[in-house]
């Protein structure tokens, strides 16, 4: 079933093209780190210890690129794939925020809730794509 | 950058990719299951609708077999009306010979 407006749900029309800018956005936010603001935030410690904020930003706009040709091409599998790896790098992403609670006084308890939000939000994607709904 | 630094970036891009491909794969053997027993359940209805077919079916032809019966019998019944129609008619004119002949040629001569 190809990937296009007449064989997705009207929330997945508003959420597939909203997961490539949200990625994308973040990926060169994170390539960048404006004013260094990102290297001195206290809730990114942990994640700067898994990985280089750079490369969490090299792979958010790798997985952005794709589900853009994927959207362009209307492969729904391509799309699908890059979805199911954009989930576990935000829950992933849920973890070393949340970690950073341990580490650091300063950082808030709720500091990983976006990487969970986002992967939820990613899940009913793949499962709207995958029932193919239309 | 040192060289730990880009082997610790990479194992942890290399866990991330590993762990959404293996969801990916997850998904795709639950649709799969799914899918299966979809078909399965579609060929166990059509398996019943077979066997109701085939059941009057049975029955089709066992009233054909009857009325095949029937109409044959019909058609020999006609055929035997018939023939008795041929042996009167010919019986008839036989007696009329045989009256004429009796009383001594055509009209009683």
């Amino acid at each position: 079933m190809p990937l296009d407006r007449d064989h997705v749900t009207i929330a997945s029309r508003l959420m597939l093209p909203t997961y490539a800018a949200f990625c994308g956005v973040y990926g060169i936010v994170f390539i960048l780190d404006p004013q260094g603001r990102l290297g001195r935030a206290a809730s990114l410690e942990a994640a700067r210890w898994a990985m280089d904020l750079w490369i969490w930003g090299a792979l958010w706009l790798v997985l952005a690129a794709v589900m853009l040709a994927a959207l362009r091409t209307h492969t729904r599998d391509r799309y699908l794939a890059a979805l199911y790896i954009c989930r576990a790098s935000w829950w992933a992403w849920a973890v070393v925020c949340e970690a950073a609670v341990f580490f650091n006084d300063d950082v808030t308890f709720l500091a990983g809730s976006l990487g969970v939000f986002v992967g939820i939000a990613c899940t009913a994607s793949i499962r709207s794509l995958r029932t193919g709904e239309a | 950058m040192d060289w730990l630094n880009a082997l610790q970036g990479t194992l942890a891009v290399a866990l991330v990719v590993t762990t959404g491909l293996l969801g990916l794969q997850q998904g795709t053997v639950r649709t799969l299951r799914e899918s299966n027993g979809d078909l399965r359940a579609r060929r166990e209805d059509q398996d019943k609708y077979v066997a109701e077919v085939e059941v009057k079916l049975s029955k089709c032809e066992a009233e054909n077999e009857v009325l095949r019966t029937v109409v044959t019998g019909e058609a020999h019944l006609e055929a035997l009306t018939h023939q008795l129609d041929e042996h009167h008619r010919e019986s008839m004119e036989a007696l009329v010979e045989i009256k004429d002949a009796i009383q001594g040629g055509p009209h009683g001569a």
